[in-house]
Order: C-alpha cells, then sequence, then structure tokens
C-alpha cells in the first residue's frame, strides 16, 4: 500500500497549499471507497487500493517526432503534452497560439483571477476520495482559458503519456478549462501508455466552465496499456444559452472509471454527452454520469453504448436529477450494450429524480448479443465470421463516435476501436 | 454445377426436407414451386449454410465438391449467392461499404488483388443501372429504411456486384408491385449467361411470365413430386396446389 500522507509531506513546494492541505486530511478521512459505497458497488478498485506506488517521476521525455509520429493527426493543431501528469514542453506545440486562448501550467497561472476562482470549485474533495487525493497532488495541472468571443478554430490535443519504470506510478493529472461568454473551442485528450509493460494509475481530474453562448467539445480517449487503472472525474458547469458536447471513448486499461457531472444552471444550455466502452480480457469499465437540471428549458442528451467479451465487465450508472424551477427540460438517456461472450457482464442502471411538472425525460438501457440474423446475413455475402462481426460492432460503435465532431479525431478513434473490434473481441 | 442428392433436414424436431433430389446445369434456370410450408425456404437456407438446419441425411455437391460443411462464407465464397426473402436491415454500414468488404474477401479467395476504390466505384456504377438503383443508395445503410421494393433491388444489385455461379432467388417476388417485379426480373435477366445458373423459388407463377425458367419442379412436404418445364408453373396457376394433393392421393 501506498502512504500518502508521507507522500504528500515530501512535496516541495505546494502551489495552492490550503486547498491542497485540506483536499489531503478529506482524503486521509475518507480513504478509498469500498464496493459497499453504493457509487462503487459494481466496481472493485482493491487493486488500486492496494498498490503501492510510486510519485517520483522519472524524466522519460518523449520527442515531438515520437508523438506525431504514433497521433499523425494532431499536427497543426495545438498540441500539449503530458508525461506522468507534467507538461513535457519540447514534445507540446503551443507557444503561438492563435488570439483567445491560454494555455498554462496551473503553477504559471496561479494567480489568474479565473483559476483563483474556479479551481477546485466543481470538484468535491469532500465526498469524492479520487479527486480530494488529486486535489492534494495537483502541482502540475494545466489551464486552458479561452477568453470571451474567442472562436478557437485550431483544435487543442492533450496527449496523456504514462510510464512506469520499477514501481507502479500515480499521477495525478488536473485540467482546468475556462470558456468564457460567446467563445468556441474543441479540446482532445489521449490517455495512452509508453509501452506495455508499465503499470501506472491515472487519477484525473477535469474541471470546466462554461460561460454563457459558450460552445466546447471535449472528447477524451482512453487507451492506456491493459495493467493500468483510470479514475476520471470530469465535472462541469454550464451557463445559460452554452453548449457542450463531451465523448469518452473508453479501450484500453485494466480498471477505468469514469465520473461526469453536469450542472445545468442557466436556461436553454445544451449538452450531449456519449460516451463508448469497448472491454474484453479482464478488463473493466464504468461510467457514472449525473446531469443536475437546475435551470428551466436546458436539454441533455445522453447515449453511452458499452461492446464487452471475455470475461470483462461494463458499468454503467446514469442520473438526471430535475429540480423544481427547472420546468420545460428535455433529458435524454439512452445506454445499449452488446455482450459478445456468456462471462461477460453488464450493470445498467438509469435513475431519474424529477421535482419538476412540466418535463420531458426518457431513459434506457438495453443488454443484448449479437444479432445472429445479421452475421448470417454478411457471411453469406463471402465476409468471413470475424470480420462479420467486427463490421457490425464497429457500426454499432458508431453512433456514438460519429459524434466526434473533428475528422481526423474521430477516424483515429473508430481506427484504434475497430483495431481492437477485429483482433481481440470476442 | 449443383446436384442435390436424397437431401433431409430439420430444425429442431421437425423434418422439413424429406429427400429432394435434383441438378442444376451451367446456364440453367430452375423454378421451384410449392404451396405454404413445403420446405421451399428450408432448401434455400440449407443450401446457403444456415445452421439452425440439420442436414439428416443426403449429399449436396457444388461444382462437384460437397459443401455440407463448408461456411455459409466459403460457400459464397466458392460462388453461391442467396438472395434473401426477408433482406436483413443492417443500420450503419453502408451499402458501399458492405459491398467492398465481401466482393474483396471474395476476391482475396481466389488469390486476387482487393479492388481499389476507385475501380470498385466504377463497377458499382454500372451495376447499379441494371436495377435502376439510385445512388443514394449505395451510401445508405444496408437495407435499413428500404422499401420492400428496394431492399429486393438490394438483393439483386448484391448479386450483380458478386457475380456468383449459382444464384438461389428465395421468394424475390413476395411484396412487390408489378414494376418493382419488372425491374428485380430485368436485373436477374441480364445476369444470365451460359455459365450461371438460378433457382428461382416461387409460390406464383407470376415471376416466372419476366424469368422464363428451363425447369420447373414442385416441391410438397419436403419432396419433389412433380418436374417438368415452364408450362408445368401455368398449369399450376390455372389448378392450384389443390391439383398436386389430389394426385399425390391417387397416386397413392
Amino acid at each position: 500500500m501506498t502512504n500518502y500522507s508521507e507522500q504528500y509531506k515530501s512535496i516541495a513546494v505546494k502551489e495552492f497549499p490550503l486547498l491542497q492541505e485540506k483536499a489531503m486530511a478529506h482524503f486521509n478521512r475518507m480513504g478509498f471507497p469500498t464496493s459497499k459505497n453504493e457509487e462503487w458497488k459494481y466496481t472493485n478498485i482493491a487493486p488500486i487500493a492496494l498498490k503501492d506506488f510510486s510519485f517520483s517521476v522519472q524524466e522519460t521525455k518523449i520527442s515531438k517526432d515520437e508523438i506525431l509520429q504514433q497521433f499523425p493527426f494532431v499536427k497543426d493543431s495545438i498540441l500539449v503534452v503530458m508525461e506522468n501528469g507534467r507538461l513535457n514542453a519540447d514534445a507540446s506545440d503551443f507557444k503561438s497560439l492563435p488570439s483567445g486562448i491560454e494555455i498554462k501550467t496551473l503553477r504559471e497561472g496561479k494567480n489568474n483571477p479565473f483559476v483563483q476562482k474556479y479551481f477546485n470549485l466543481y470538484a468535491d474533495v469532500q465526498a469524492d476520495a479520487f479527486a480530494a487525493l488529486n486535489t492534494a497532488f495537483a502541482n502540475d495541472g494545466l489551464l486552458i482559458h479561452i477568453h470571451p468571443k474567442a472562436i478557437i478554430e485550431k483544435p487543442v490535443f492533450i496527449i496523456h503519456v504514462s510510464s512506469s519504470h520499477e514501481q507502479a506510478v500515480l499521477t495525478n493529472d488536473r485540467l482546468l478549462v475556462v470558456a468564457e461568454k460567446n467563445s468556441s473551442a474543441k479540446i482532445s485528450g489521449i490517455h495512452v501508455s509508453k509501452n506495455n509493460i508499465s503499470e501506472t494509475f491515472s487519477n484525473v481530474v477535469n474541471e470546466i466552465f462554461i460561460d454563457e453562448n459558450a460552445s466546447l467539445e471535449f472528447d477524451l480517449l482512453q487507451n492506456e496499456n491493459k495493467q493500468s487503472f483510470q479514475v476520471c472525474g470530469t465535472h462541469v458547469y454550464q451557463s445559460a444559452n452554452s453548449t457542450f458536447r463531451i465523448n469518452t471513448v473508453s479501450i484500453g486499461g485494466s480498471i477505468v472509471k469514469n465520473k461526469l457531472h453536469i450542472k445545468l444552471d442557466g436556461q436553454n444550455a445544451v449538452n450531449y454527452m456519449h460516451g463508448l466502452y469497448v472491454a474484453d480480457d479482464s478488463q473493466l469499465m464504468d461510467n457514472h454520469t449525473a446531469v443536475y437540471h437546475v435551470q428551466p428549458h436546458c436539454n441533455s442528451n445522453q447515449l453511452y453504448k458499452g461492446i464487452i467479451g471475455g470475461k470483462a465487465h461494463g458499468v454503467f450508472n446514469g442520473k438526471i436529477f430535475v429540480e423544481r424551477d427547472a420546468q420545460k427540460t428535455n433529458a435524454y438517456q439512452s445506454n445499449k450494450n452488446i455482450l459478445l461472450s456468456d462471462d461477460a457482464v453488464v450493470n445498467a442502471k438509469p435513475q431519474l429524480e424529477i421535482y419538476a411538472d412540466d418535463v420531458k425525460c426518457s431513459h434506457g438501457a438495453t443488454t443484448g448479443q449479437m444479432d445472429e440474423d445479421a452475421v448470417f446475413y454478411l457471411r453469406s455475402r463471402g465476409i468471413g465470421e470475424d470480420n462479420a462481426k467486427a463490421l457490425l460492432n464497429v457500426a454499432f460503435a458508431n453512433d456514438v463516435l460519429n459524434n466526434i465532431t473533428l475528422d481526423s479525431f474521430r477516424e483515429y478513434v473508430s481506427s484504434v476501436a475497430e483495431s481492437k473490434l477485429k483482433d481481440s473481441v470476442k | 454445377m449443383l446436384s442435390i442428392k436424397n437431401l433431409k433436414a430439420r430444425v429442431e424436431n421437425k423434418q422439413i426436407l424429406n429427400g429432394i433430389n435434383f441438378e442444376v446445369k451451367p446456364g440453367e434456370v430452375h423454378a421451384i414451386m410449392g404451396p405454404n410450408g413445403s420446405g421451399k425456404s428450408t432448401l434455400a437456407s440449407v443450401l446457403s449454410g444456415r445452421d439452425v438446419f440439420e442436414v439428416t441425411e443426403g449429399e449436396i455437391l457444388f461444382d462437384g465438391e460437397s459443401i455440407l460443411d463448408m461456411s455459409p462464407e466459403d460457400r459464397a465464397r466458392k460462388g453461391l449467392f442467396l438472395a434473401f426473402q426477408y433482406p436483413i436491415e443492417i443500420p450503419g454500414v453502408s451499402n458501399a461499404n458492405f459491398l467492398k468488404t465481401a466482393l474483396n474477401e471474395i476476391r482475396k479467395s481466389k488469390g486476387l488483388a482487393p479492388l481499389d476504390s476507385k475501380d470498385f466505384l466504377i463497377l458499382m456504377k454500372e451495376r447499379m443501372k441494371l436495377v435502376e438503383m439510385d445512388k443514394t443508395m449505395t451510401q445508405r445503410s444496408v437495407n435499413e429504411g428500404f422499401s420492400g421494393g428496394e431492399k429486393k433491388r438490394n438483393e439483386i444489385f448484391q448479386m450483380a456486384m458478386l457475380e456468383p455461379k449459382l444464384c438461389v432467388l428465395d421468394e424475390t417476388d413476395s411484396g412487390l408491385d408489378i414494376d418493382a417485379l419488372r425491374i428485380v426480373a430485368n436485373g436477374v435477366n441480364a445476369l444470365r449467361n451460359k455459365e450461371r445458373s438460378f433457382i428461382v423459388i416461387t409460390h406464383y407463377q407470376r415471376l416466372l411470365d419476366y424469368i422464363i425458367p428451363d425447369f420447373v419442379h414442385v416441391l410438397y412436404n419436403g419432396k419433389i413430386v412433380k418436374s417438368g418445364t415452364k408450362e408445368l408453373a401455368l398449369e399450376l396457376e390455372e389448378k392450384g396446389y389443390d391439383w398436386i394433393r389430389q394426385e399425390l392421393v391417387v397416386n397413392n
């Protein structure tokens, strides 16, 4: 087990000492959640809790060429490379930013009034042990600040590379996005491992503030190696007339747990929450979403799809809260799963709590097997069985992936999903 | 080309085919007619390799080779094609992508290089004309939201693209209005040649006005009880299937 208090004490300079102190105290009080906690009922994180992690990061330094080789589509975009939670400035490319966008480490930006105002405003360090842990160690996070009326055409890519040497490594990735009024931007995060033997735990917290009339797309590709752990909390606040899109695609990892909380706190705010999880072997992929409709006339739309093979386990838990004043709310949620093997498991749980009386809400969860008639139809045209199944699974997945509006990134994510579906998911 | 010998098949515990014998030579068109429940569609499914049916006896030789142990895809790669009575809708897979995958898997099995996108498009454009198919249909998901007529046309279009040796048409005329029937039949006729054979399964004689068969067989209770030329179809249309039933009673 890791002695987190000792690790905390050994941090030389704390950038947000008061906050970090408080967060560490909360973490010490709570400890890691167990399956007795309703939110963690199906997701056993003992492998994380019991592991002895190192916090010391060896400088491994990936080059920009290596990044471009692996991710050719990031060329000509705003590129941020984070290695084990720390900025690799040499591999990154955001020196000459278009006007209207600012990218800084939180260390550099700690006196920015937006950081002072919003940092740790939405992550709940009192109740969420992972958020508390992340905050206690959040010295190396990132700030993306989009100025009022700025329309940022160039996409932003944040590539997180995790690696370990002799000992497993814990990384606390932190991102704060502030999208000011009438702005528009697209940010995509890619989580990968440096190699197949690294053992890492990425504890990620994203906080996103979207002001009036602003529009933001935030896409996540989780494709770390099969030993890695990832817990990713994304906390979003939407003001009036704002639009938020998020596409969360989980491919790699041993345990991947996503928590997405969105508060719709202004009229006519709209969001689209899409997720795809493709799990095989003994992977565990868990998506917990919660949408809080606080103000009237807001729309939320959720579609999460899972393809589960081997002995893998998928979890979807989606909560929609509609408060008393949130009349004329439209809230939709759909979760669809395909189980490819007898040992694959899905736990799906939609939850609605509605306190307003003039609303449209719907939810549905389905879990089924592959459509054998469709498989036969494809085979009868000469397409081999594995290929036929992959084709159908890709089509199922594309319902989610088609919501990624950046063509080059969508094609990349689609190819990653497709090659997993073709090669290993049975 | 195709030789079916004493073929018996069942689904679960229900015996459906009770010893079918017939032979198809290159370039021939055979019609198989019969009342509902006589085993017509089961025969089509067994030929295509659907595994819900269990072949309990007999043999199917395709180009001299037994296909009973072959997977559906291997049968297709050898040149067997089934036009489905109820084509399946496949949301999210475009017709073009589907056909390109199929065509290239068939080519691969023959040791041919895959068609590149340009050649594939040229081929597709040419073959679409055969069934008067609209360009947009190739970009739409396979059969999704297609009308009954469009689905059947799409089957014939696939046939035209994959150029099989033996085409089995399972009630391709069902649910078609007269215009769609004409288009489908024209497509089939355009694909007729000295090498390619057809088995046309139908309940009604109507289709055979457009696709003129060389031979007509009547299937009843899982057996071919009568064979003849195209005139047999007309006789059936006139006298109805009761005529067959009565004849059988008399003969027994």
